[in-house]
Formats: C-alpha cells, sequence, structure tokens
C-alpha cells in the first residue's frame, strides 16, 4: 500500500455570548420555550430592518484579536440566498466581501510538538433556527435565529484527528477565557464542518474532498474522522467506490458516513452586499478599547499561576484549561484563601466528585461563596478535614450553607484537651495489647489507636491533638 | 392635514397588503415611522391605498394605468398621501395630473415599516397638491430613527423653500430639453441608467420577497407535495407576472455565471454615476430633468427617474412652465430646489 496522509480544513461556528440577536434584541439565551424569543424583524416579517448589534462586533474584534488575525478596517454584511424553513427572511446575513478578520494564526500542541495552523478567516453572520419534526409535521423554532456566530476557516494545515481535537480545544480556550462564547459543544454553541481529502505523501495536489456538516461533539469528530480517512484510503487503493466532492452526514451511532446526495452542492447562494446594513469602520481606537477590555487569557493565567502563585504546573494546566475552572479559582481566591489551599481542594476534592465522562469541567457548577466559607473553616481549625469532605459533598449537592450546617449538627472541631486527654486514656485502657505492641516496637498501631480516639470523640476531635497526646501518652 | 398611505407602509393591527395576494389579510405587527410620526403631528390617517405590488410598478410591460395615490388626489380624498417611488411611476404620473412629487433624500426618512422592495432605493415619498404642504409634511416624516441601520444621524431637518441667492440649475438641453434657464452638463452614463436600474433593482426585489415562502405568514399553497412544491406553488399563486418577472431576473444577475458581468458591473457604473453626478451637484445647486417624454416608450423614460434613487439624491417632480419637470439635488440642497420650485 503506498503512504497515505489526511489533509484537514475545519469551519468552526461559534454562537458569540451576547445579550441579544445579531440584528434585533430580542434575547440571545439558550433554551427557551419554543419561539418564545422571535420578534418581527427575526421571524422575517416584511418592513422590519436588521440594526447591528455592537456587542456582537466587539465579540467578532475580540475573536481576531485572540486568533492573531489581521482585522479588516471597514467590514460590510452580505445576504446569502437560500430557502429553507428555519431561515425565516430567506437570506441569511453573513460576511463574503469583508469579513471582520483574516490570516489568523493559532498554535497547538500535540504528541509531535507544537504547531501553527492558520485561519484563512473569521467571519460574523446570523444563525438560523431549528426545525423539529415529530408525528409527521415539521415544527420551526425561530429562536436562534438571527442569534450572533462568528465562523472561524482554516486553511486545509490538519494532518491528524489529534491535530483537530488540539486546536478545538485550543479555539475552546481561547474564545471562553476571552468571554467571546461558552463554546458548549453539547448545546451547539460550537460546531464544526470537517473537510476532508487523502493524498500520497509528498503530493502538492489536494485530492477530492468530502464535508461533513454539524459536527459537535470531539469524540465523534475522531470517529468520523478516523472512518471517512480509511473510506478514501480504500477508494484510492481498491476502486471499490469512486471519491466525488460532496456533503456528507455522519452517523455516530451507526459509526458511518453517508452521502448526502441532494442537491446541496449546486447550490448557488447569490452573495450580494446587503444595502440595509452600513459598512463598519473598525479603527485602532476601537481595536485598541476591545484589547484593552479582555479578560486575562489561558495562557497568562497559567503563567502568573505557575511563577507568581507557585502553584505545581500540572495543577495550573489543568486550572487553566476550563474557563470555568478558572473562574472558581479565582472566585476563591478573591476571599483571601491560600492558592496551594484552593488548588488542592479543586484538584483532589472538586473534580473528583462528579466523574461522570459525559460532562466536562465545563459543567461543574459549585455555590463558590459556600465552598471559600468551608476551607476557611478547615484552615481556622473549626472543623477536620473528614467532615469538611462530607461538607463539600453537600454543598456541590445540595448547596448548603456550611457555617450554619456545622453549627446546627454540632460539628465544630473539639480542641479541648481534657476532653482529648480522657478519651486517649480510655483508648488505651480498652486496647492493652496495641499499647503492649507499641512500646516493643510497632509503631503502625498508632494509627489504630487514633481511629479508636477519633470514634470516641465522634470524629470532631482536631487530629493533631490527638496524636500529640497519644504519643506523648504511649512514649511514657 | 389628512394623510393617505400605500398600504405597504406599514400600520399596527391593520391589513396591509403590499399590493400583493401573497399578503391578502395579512395584519401587520407595527406601525411605519413614519405613520408614527404623522400622528404625533396631529395629522388625521384617512385609509390605505393599494399600490402597485410592493411598489415595484409594472416594470415588465408598458401598462400605465394611474396610481391609486394619484387618484386619492385628484378626487380630493386627502391633502398629500405617503408612498414608495423607486421606478417612477408617481414622478411620471404626478406633473401629469397636476399634482407634486417629492422624493427626499436617502436615508433622510425612516424605511421602517415599509415592505422592502429595493432597500438601497426604497424611499417614502410625498404625493401631495401644493408644495407648502409637501415641505411640511416632508419635515414631520424626516430624521433620525435607530430602528433603521441607514439613517442619517440629523434627529430633524428644517426645510423651507429658501435659498440665500441665486438657484444655479443645469441640464442637458441637447437630450433631456426643459424649459428652464440652465447651464449646460452633458447627462453622462444615461444611456445605461435603465439598465443597472432594472438589474439592481431586480436583484434587490428578489431578494428582499424571498421571506414569502408560505411556511409562515401569508398565502399558502394547498395540497402541496413536499417543502419545494410549498414553496414554488406558494410564490407562483400568488406573485403578480411583474414580481414573477423581477424575482427570475434578480435570481439571474446575482447567480455565479452573471454576478460580475450583471451585478458587479452595474454597481460599478452606479458608483461612477455617484461620482459624476455628485460632481456636479457641487458646483451647482439643481440638474433640471424632463419628467415625461414625449413619443417615448416607458421603459426608455425610466432613465429619467433612475438618477435620483440610484444616487441618493432629492427630486421634485412637478409641472414647471406648464412642462413635466424634474428638479434633482442632493442632501442639504433640498431648500434651494424648493425655492426653485416654489417660483413657479
Amino acid at each position: 500500500m503506498k503512504n497515505y496522509e489526511v489533509v484537514i480544513g475545519l469551519e468552526v461556528h461559534v454562537e458569540l455570548a451576547t445579550n441579544s440577536k445579531l440584528f434585533c434584541s430580542c434575547s440571545a439565551k439558550f433554551g427557551a420555550d419554543a419561539n418564545e424569543n422571535v420578534c418581527p424583524a427575526c421571524a422575517g416579517m416584511p418592513g422590519m430592518l436588521p440594526v447591528a448589534n455592537k456587542n456582537a462586533i466587539e465579540l467578532g474584534i475580540a475573536a481576531s484579536l485572540v486568533t492573531n488575525s489581521r482585522i479588516t478596517p471597514v467590514i460590510s454584511f452580505d445576504k446569502k440566498n437560500y430557502f429553507y424553513p428555519d431561515l425565516s427572511c430567506g437570506y441569511q446575513i453573513t460576511q463574503l466581501f469583508a469579513p471582520i478578520c483574516r490570516d489568523g494564526r493559532v498554535e497547538i500542541e500535540t504528541s509531535k510538538g507544537t504547531k501553527t495552523i492558520t485561519l484563512k478567516q473569521i467571519h460574523i453572520e446570523e444563525d438560523a433556527g431549528k426545525l423539529v419534526h415529530s408525528r409527521g409535521v415539521s415544527l420551526v423554532d425561530y429562536n436562534r435565529c438571527s442569534v450572533p456566530l462568528v465562523e472561524i476557516v482554516s486553511n486545509p494545515d490538519f494532518r491528524s484527528a489529534e491535530e483537530v481535537v488540539a486546536y478545538l480545544e485550543k479555539l475552546r480556550a481561547l474564545l471562553t477565557f476571552a468571554g467571546v462564547s461558552d463554546c458548549k459543544m453539547q448545546e451547539g454553541s460550537m460546531r464544526c464542518d470537517v473537510n476532508l481529502s487523502v493524498r500520497e505523501v509528498g503530493s502538492d495536489v489536494l485530492g477530492t474532498r468530502t464535508e461533513m456538516k454539524n459536527m459537535n461533539s470531539l469524540k465523534a469528530i475522531v470517529r468520523a474522522i478516523e472512518y471517512e480517512t480509511q473510506r478514501h484510503i480504500d477508494a484510492l487503493e481498491t476502486g471499490c467506490e469512486e471519491l466525488v466532492q460532496e456533503t456528507r452526514r455522519w452517523d455516530d451511532n451507526a459509526g458511518q458516513s453517508f452521502s448526502m446526495r441532494n442537491k446541496e452542492n449546486a447550490t448557488d447562494y447569490r452573495y450580494f452586499p446587503n444595502a440595509d446594513l452600513m459598512p463598519i469602520v473598525v479603527d485602532e481606537e476601537w481595536i485598541n478599547e476591545v484589547k484593552s477590555r479582555l479578560p486575562e487569557s489561558a495562557h497568562d493565567k497559567y503563567a502568573r499561576m505557575t511563577k507568581e502563585l507557585g502553584i505545581a504546573e500540572i495543577d495550573a494546566k489543568k486550572i487553566t484549561s476550563s474557563k470555568n475552572l478558572s473562574d472558581i479559582f479565582d472566585a476563591l481566591m478573591s476571599k483571601g484563601l491560600p492558592a496551594k489551599d484552593v488548588v488542592a481542594w479543586i484538584i483532589t476534592e472538586l473534580l473528583s466528585l462528579d466523574t461522570d465522562e459525559n460532562k466536562s469541567y465545563d459543567d461543574i457548577s459549585i455555590n463558590c461563596d459556600s465552598f471559600a466559607k468551608l476551607i476557611e473553616l478547615v484552615n481556622n481549625k473549626e472543623i477536620n478535614r473528614t467532615i469538611a469532605k462530607k461538607i463539600f459533598v453537600l454543598i456541590y449537592e445540595k448547596d448548603i450553607d456550611p457555617v450554619a450546617y456545622v453549627k446546627e449538627n454540632n460539628l465544630g472541631m473539639v480542641s479541648d484537651t481534657s476532653f482529648i486527654d480522657d478519651a486517649v486514656t480510655a483508648a488505651m485502657n480498652e486496647n492493652p495489647d496495641s499499647v503492649k505492641q507499641y512500646r516493643e516496637g510497632n509503631a503502625k498501631v498508632v494509627g489504630f489507636l487514633m481511629g479508636k480516639v477519633m470514634q470516641k470523640t465522634a470524629g470532631k476531635a482536631d487530629p493533631s491533638v490527638v496524636r500529640e497526646i497519644l504519643m506523648s501518652k504511649l512514649d511514657n | 392635514m389628512k394623510f393617505m398611505m400605500h398600504d405597504d407602509i406599514m400600520v399596527a393591527g391593520k391589513v396591509c397588503t403590499g399590493g400583493s395576494k401573497f399578503l391578502a389579510g395579512f395584519k401587520s405587527p407595527l406601525s411605519a415611522r413614519v405613520y408614527e410620526k404623522c400622528l404625533a403631528h396631529d395629522m388625521e390617517f384617512e385609509g390605505f391605498l393599494t399600490p402597485d405590488e410592493f411598489s415595484i410598478d409594472n416594470l415588465f410591460d408598458e401598462k400605465d394605468e394611474l396610481d391609486s395615490a394619484v387618484v386619492a388626489l385628484t378626487e380630493g380624498k386627502c391633502d398629500v398621501v405617503l408612498c414608495n417611488d423607486v421606478f417612477g411611476k408617481l414622478r411620471r404620473q404626478a406633473p401629469a395630473n397636476g399634482l407634486i412629487y417629492i422624493h427626499p433624500s436617502y436615508g433622510t426618512v425612516s424605511r421602517f415599516g415599509l415592505m422592502q422592495g429595493v432597500a438601497s432605493m426604497d424611499q417614502i415619498g410625498i404625493l401631495c397638491r401644493n408644495l407648502e404642504e409637501g415641505i411640511e409634511v416632508l419635515n414631520v416624516i424626516s430624521g433620525h430613527d435607530v430602528s433603521d441601520g441607514t439613517s442619517l444621524p440629523a434627529a430633524t431637518y428644517a426645510y423651507a423653500a429658501k435659498a440665500d441667492k441665486a438657484v444655479k440649475v443645469v441640464a442637458d438641453s441637447k437630450t433631456f430639453p426643459v424649459e428652464i434657464e440652465a447651464g449646460n452638463i452633458e447627462m453622462k452614463y444615461a444611456d445605461c441608467f435603465a439598465q443597472i436600474f432594472y438589474i439592481l433593482g431586480s436583484a434587490e426585489i428578489c431578494n428582499n420577497t424571498n421571506r414569502y415562502d408560505g411556511v409562515k405568514f401569508g398565502y399558502r399553497a394547498e395540497d402541496v407535495n413536499g417543502i419545494n412544491d410549498l414553496y414554488v406553488r406558494s410564490r407562483t399563486e400568488s406573485f403578480g407576472r411583474n414580481l414573477q418577472l423581477a424575482s427570475i431576473a434578480g435570481c439571474m444577475v446575482l447567480s455565479k455565471e452573471y454576478y460580475d458581468g450583471l451585478y458587479n458591473k452595474s454597481m460599478q457604473i452606479r458608483r461612477l454615476v455617484k461620482d459624476y453626478y455628485t460632481e456636479i451637484l457641487d458646483n451647482a445647486d439643481v440638474i433640471a430633468l424632463p419628467a415625461k417624454m414625449d413619443g417615448a416608450t416607458k421603459y426608455e423614460q425610466v432613465a429619467l427617474y433612475a438618477l435620483a434613487p440610484l444616487c441618493g439624491f432629492a427630486s421634485v417632480s412637478m409641472l414647471y412652465n406648464n412642462k413635466p419637470t424634474q428638479f434633482i439635488c442632493k442632501r442639504n440642497g433640498e431648500n434651494a430646489m424648493f425655492a426653485l420650485a416654489q417660483g413657479k
């Protein structure tokens, strides 16, 4: 068999984190009842005119900045014509001739080292609505109609599924940290079209390309790339099928891609300038203003955590891999807690609470005020760690107030030495064999005796005080 | 003052058809900005008149029936009618019937609530019996509107028929003779006005009427066989002949095959036209043109009405020295133009 390589380009759609839609004032929030966020404009009624959402343009500028792109000095909007029931106006407002930026660069890291992925362009456009098919009827939900998106178009720079995943994760970090989007693939706020072809290694001619649209999970993307690559190679090697340029549908359950053999590939979208929207000047002053308001990037936060706060690289990497985790970290730090405690609680406790593999770090939700109070209770020696872990689960699951809970359930740590002294004496008297073993040189039994003392104090004793008293009695 | 409107200028809760069978019985969810402004200035709304389908005139035939607005005014049903005249029907018919049509500068009057036809040229104008009343209404309906992205920033305008100095008029007397003393200019590009006007106009009409698809509101064909059949039949059964032809022509000029040669070329010529005539109006106040040419077909006369919409200029169409005449000026030149028009 010849040596083949896969060549992949990506078109990534990312919904912008604006409150309102791109050209009207309807809410752009996900999860509303069908057609709740719809007005005459986004429903395609006559007489309504689009007015560009300034915030969406600024998030477009932010996306351009974090991808090191060249921002277009004067941007404009165009109309893309096609008929589909989820497109209320019969055209989509997008950018063809003067997109928000071009020529971006995103650096990724893979097992083979760092690589730069180059971007052709990023353009701002409106999303379409959603069709719901049930019992032989099709219903249209226009909530998503005109929700702002950016489409990030890469050059065909990818040579493996690993690179694709590294890029998507990097994009997600860049865009979530910049506040451009929440990039939730499962909610469709980040979607990916995969353009793929295969050629012999060393060839500089691209093979026949197929496109798989609207992929919305990393796992499915990896599987689809692997399947489609093999299908292309098989076709080239055996001639069992002819490769045609087409759009294919990935069926993740079947683990196969299927030809969509419709006329879509032949659609002429008849793009032309949108006369309802004037060109927008994006000058240096505006760009600098947006730049100055950009939140700390994952990269800068990582540097600050490792260099200034002395946090281990592996932990800093984990926390900065998710905007959500970083936000939790920042929220706890803002309460004046020591960095090492915050990191320890996040990495060893928070991340082990919910190990459902379908959930990502971005799905973790916890009341940070209560979380901080709990760490304070431990640090102030008001409760011990064993009880703290139990309360932590309750905060996560039921959002309880730890201070009130400790008080109500009388869980405060006991440091009263005479009370502990009595418990230690009782435990030693009840277990003379263990005491004897210790005095004959078996240090391991200390743990057993510690446990007995803790039992007697209902788990509330300060373990360090228990240990101190126990040791002094054993050694006497 | 009593006013009427073509019903492609919408009023909330009222049936607005835009002259189209597609929108028969369509109750508007909103009111046009111009309507609200008229009411706020104590003007009395006397009702709707039916326009040609989405005010696109009989683009593709030579029929020239009197517009409902002209009829209403001559019958004395009201004092002014608000309407959208891109292709020249009202500017052609107003002088012939002793009326005046004021076509404002693009961006001075909000298009919010006007059913789109040719977005880059749509312009609500005023059909009136005398110029003073027309100017008064123009002052009412003009001014910035946040709901229209092409609206110019000035909050209000103070239009009046007054000129600080003698109004400088220019005309191409050889090709387009007018009954007024005027400096001579060459009406450059006039031979292709009609073509680029039709190409750009049909492209935008085609696009703006995509929304009438039978899915959400308006006419819906019955017993359809799938979604494509729904589109094709809903539109075929409800669109008039001129709209159908404009849609087909627009679809063609925007197609990959013809975009560069027709649409884009027309946009480039439009730019040249705008530059050339803007420069002329930097050195003169008003361009005078006939509002009707004897012996010319309707299509041939379209060139007369293309200049103002193509360039976003304002115009007044009226009888001047008993001849159907158009005066054209650029934005902020309206007062001199009105002063000239008021002279007769």
